[in-house]
């Protein structure tokens, strides 16, 4: 049981905890995305009582929120700089998080000052900076968690190495511990397409383009050209369907 | 607890029979149990200890086995104090009925219409029974209720579950089932074939850890999964999914023909589409064209395939029902993305038989009692079903569900891929869910101990 | 410094939160409705966005000093499309009743109800990104959103026609999805 763990009471049965809670202390989602407490007992002979969604703040349709902040080691900064500065010029090292087809948008930002430069507000004494991650992801939190961990290990240490703490992507167990130590719930979340995922996105944008020029293609056919180019097409779009 | 890489005579002496290797008794008898008193539960739990069948490899098979498991509230019926409680994983505490919105159990199959308690809490255990003959189970049936009668009925049987196999172990649509069994890293448990692992390499196969399925040995990271507290309850145990599920024969009959008609094919080709296997078993990834019942029959060949060389899925459908329940190599990722999610299935079909033929529904229940070991709920099941069967993202099939289990609205629809595709619409609802439950499955030892109590 | 991913932007602001209103914006945050009925939902270009609490840093140890905020922080993030001064001026316009319910919880939020002091005021609590990731950086949301529709409309023509002879095939096809020749 991790060192947050709380206790809850639920239905006048005291339980603990099982996981810990996130940072911000609301509750956290169990591995597959209802936000239901965990710890729900029923005692012998009692019918089993609906078990209530905590809200479900990180979700909205398909696409789901994490947002990670860790303290990093003075050495992590620089590092990552130049790191990301690299990929975010070559593009590359994204190719396999574009293959998983797991994330919409996702940023990673340095956090060395707390309030940001322009704010009145006194500034804060940071002994450390800090890794600020965002992710908008389909699927559930633990797939997105193993997906990443299995596929991209490497990467993974390479993001979160400097960051006290971190305990290696594998096994996840503990990864996953120290994921949701540090994460925050969101307390309000939209999305402007919630119905679809990634990659129904992909497929959409890839079908359309093949529809478009098939209109333009096929406005001047008749019937027996037409059914042929347009058995050709759906040959072509079937995997966007 | 410490883990061990492969299991020892010791461990299958531990272990409940059926998780490591179906008996395929022809008939069994399911009873669920209510609690209604801890010591007499308990009492009732140590006369039954010494009858539970392990995993020992046999000589010459038992003729009847008996095995037991428990809910969440059967554990704490039975006087497990709530820390103890409290150790095991959210969603076996919760139970399947409410997880039910995860799970595509909605409509018909929603947990207010289960039948027989089942999903309310009131059920406690499981006794699973199979024998030989019809007169052989009897008698096991006969002599565990005498052991639960007496005092003041505070244990009851609240439902009786039959089940009889089918010819050729074939399921009520008429297809031979249980072929795609995970190979599992423990010696002595029955024959391993080609196929049952995870992809390795180009042809080979690696077994799936044992820790995938039982608590206290490795599992594919290996590392021990998370397992209750303390290690005498989890050691050697495993979780267990019970599921009803009625199949509408005549329904799928049915829509097999009017499909075929729309589609001008065979009814034969677009069921073995729809499953990806043909009727007699032989793979539709092998056999692309017409059954092929030498191969259906071989253990060494039928399961033999991979989808790597079919990546469109013109010979499996991308959405068939193998294909959705065991990608194998199809996810990409060294079978990353797989081997963490394979079941260990122990299902029996239920009621009998629709003559063949018949496209009316007669009004007789029957179908499949699902039944599946895994070491992780969440991850194995509840992963399965509600990320391969019930959508089609993962697969690029947008929100597609499995053509004959899936949670269908008659909106759905099935690609069948192709030069050109054709397309199964609209999908119809074949399998409800009639109820269910999440039980854990303890080792022998964990038995005595809950028998003795705390 | 990523804060553009083609024609995507990211925006992250950072503003700290009057310990003693806290309370009150988390109920404000709690308050607000949900999907399209969001106040976020309004500027048409923003593909995700979230509020987030940041009650206290983590103090992880190993090494670690333990750093304790002064105060609790407001978080808000959001990937949209076009250039930032645009996006403001649209939040500003467009939400401004709850946005400036929420950020008059903040520390240094000005007195007064002018749209230019909340844009003033989220732009000197801006964070830069230090790398930005989109799996779509030249799609706009109104371009996803238009394709999301046809696939839509796509998918079920392609199951309801498959019975139909050449003829009538081009015929639904052109009515449903245009293309005949003038």
């Amino acid at each position: 049981m991790a060192a947050n763990g709380s206790n809850v009471t639920v239905d006048g049965a005291t339980t603990t905890r099982r996981r810990p809670r996130t940072a911000n202390g609301r509750s956290v989602r169990d591995a597959n995305g209802s936000a239901a407490p965990s710890g729900v007992i029923q005692s012998a002979g009692q019918d089993l009582l609906p078990v209530l969604n905590a809200a479900r703040g990180n979700v909205d349709g398909r696409a789901t929120a994490i947002t990670v902040l860790t303290p990093m080691r003075w050495w992590g900064p620089p590092l990552l700089r130049m790191l990301f500065g690299l990929t975010s010029l070559t593009g590359l090292g994204l190719g396999t998080l574009r293959r998983l087809s797991f994330i919409h948008y996702a940023r990673w930002t340095i956090i060395d000052r707390l309030p940001p430069k322009g704010s009145p507000a006194p500034r804060e004494r940071l002994n450390h900076s800090y890794l600020f991650f965002e992710s908008n992801f389909n699927g559930t939190w633990d797939q997105y968690i193993d997906a990443f961990a299995a596929v991209v290990p490497s990467r993974m240490r390479v993001i979160w190495g400097s960051s006290f703490g971190f305990p290696g992507p594998l096994p996840t167990g503990p990864f996953k511990e120290y994921i949701r130590r540090n994460e925050f719930v969101a307390n309000h979340y939209y999305t402007a397409y919630p119905e679809a995922t990634t990659t129904m996105v992909l497929s959409s944008l890839e079908l359309e383009a093949r529809l478009r020029e098939f209109i333009d293609r096929s406005a001047r056919m008749n019937a027996g050209e037409f059914k042929r180019a347009y058995d050709r097409l759906l040959t072509s779009v079937q995997r966007c369907l | 607890m410490t883990a061990s890489t492969t299991c020892a005579r010791t461990d299958l002496r531990d272990i409940q029979g059926n998780i490591l290797r179906g008996y395929r008794h022809p008939v069994a008898m399911h009873l669920f149990v209510r609690i209604g008193d801890a010591g007499r539960g308990r009492a009732w739990l140590g006369g039954l200890v010494d009858q539970v069948t392990n995993a020992e490899p046999w000589q010459a098979k038992p003729e009847s086995t008996v095995n037991i498991a428990f809910t969440a509230a059967g554990l704490g019926a039975l006087g497990v104090p709530e820390a103890t409680l409290a150790s095991f994983p959210a969603e076996f505490l919760q139970g399947m009925a409410a997880r039910a919105d995860l799970l595509g159990d909605t409509g018909a199959s929603a947990p207010g219409r289960w039948e027989d308690g089942l999903g309310t809490g009131g059920i406690h255990a499981m006794v699973a029974l199979q024998a030989r003959s019809p007169e052989l189970l009897n008698d096991r049936v006969r002599a565990v209720e005498r052991a639960l009668e007496g005092g003041n009925g505070e244990l009851a049987v609240v439902s009786r579950q039959p089940a009889a196999r089918l010819p050729e172990y074939r399921e009520h649509f008429g297809f031979v089932d249980g072929l795609g069994q995970p190979w599992v890293d423990c010696p002595d448990t029955g024959g391993v074939y080609n196929g049952q692992g995870t992809p390795q390499g180009g042809r080979g196969w690696k077994p799936v850890a044992l820790g995938e399925f039982l608590l206290g040995h490795a599992d594919e990271e290996g590392v021990l999964p998370d397992a209750p507290a303390p290690d005498v309850l989890g050691h050697n145990g495993s979780f267990h999914v019970f599921r009803k599920l009625r199949q509408d024969v005549a329904g799928f009959r049915r829509f097999l023909r009017q499909q075929a008609a729309t589609l001008g094919a065979t009814e034969d080709l677009l069921a073995a589409k729809i499953v990806g296997r043909w009727a007699d078993g032989s793979p539709l990834e092998l056999s692309p064209d017409r059954p092929d019942p030498g191969m259906a029959r071989d253990p060494d060949r039928n399961n033999d395939f991979r989808y790597g060389g079919d990546a469109a899925g013109h010979r499996c459908p991308i959405g068939a029902h193998i294909r959705r329940a065991n990608p194998r190599d199809a996810l990409g990722f060294d079978e990353q993305m797989v081997s963490r999610h394979r079941l260990i299935r122990r299902g029996i079909p239920y009621g009998p038989p629709l003559p063949d033929g018949i496209e009316d529904d007669d009004g007789v229940d029957r179908g499949l009692l699902f039944m599946a070991a895994m070491a992780s709920l969440t991850r194995q099941f509840e992963f399965v079903q509600s990320q391969w069967l019930n959508d089609g993202n993962i697969l690029s099939l947008g929100t597609d569900r499995d053509a004959i289990t899936g949670d269908q609205d008659r909106t759905g629809k099935m690609t069948v891929q192709g030069s050109p595709p054709q397309f199964l619409w609209p999908l119809e609802l074949l399998t409800v869910t009639l109820g269910g439950e999440y039980l854990f499955m303890p080792g022998i030892t964990a038995l005595r101990w809950l028998s003795q109590g705390v | 410094m990523a804060n553009t991913a083609g024609q995507a932007t990211a925006l992250s602001v950072l503003s700290p939160i009057h310990p003693e209103r806290l309370e009150s914006l988390e109920a404000t945050l709690a308050a607000l409705p949900l999907g399209e009925r969001s106040p976020l939902a309004r500027v048409a270009t923003t593909h995700f966005a979230r509020w987030v609490v940041i009650g206290q840093l983590v103090y992880e140890g190993g090494g670690q000093k333990p750093d304790t905020l002064g105060s609790p922080y407001l978080l808000f993030t959001s990937n949209f499309d076009g250039p930032l001064d645009e996006y403001l001026e649209d939040l500003s316009q467009l939400s401004f009743r709850e946005a400036h319910a929420i950020w008059s919880h903040c520390i240094g939020f000005p007195k007064g109800k002018a749209p230019r002091q909340l844009i003033d005021y989220l732009m000197s609590h801006r964070v830069d990104t230090t790398m930005f990731y989109s799996a779509y950086p030249r799609t706009t949301v109104a371009q996803i959103r238009e394709s999301l529709a046809l696939r839509r409309r796509f998918g079920e023509f392609v199951t309801r026609s498959q019975a139909l002879d050449p003829s009538a095939l081009m015929r639904a096809f052109r009515s449903a999805f245009g293309g005949s020749p003038s």
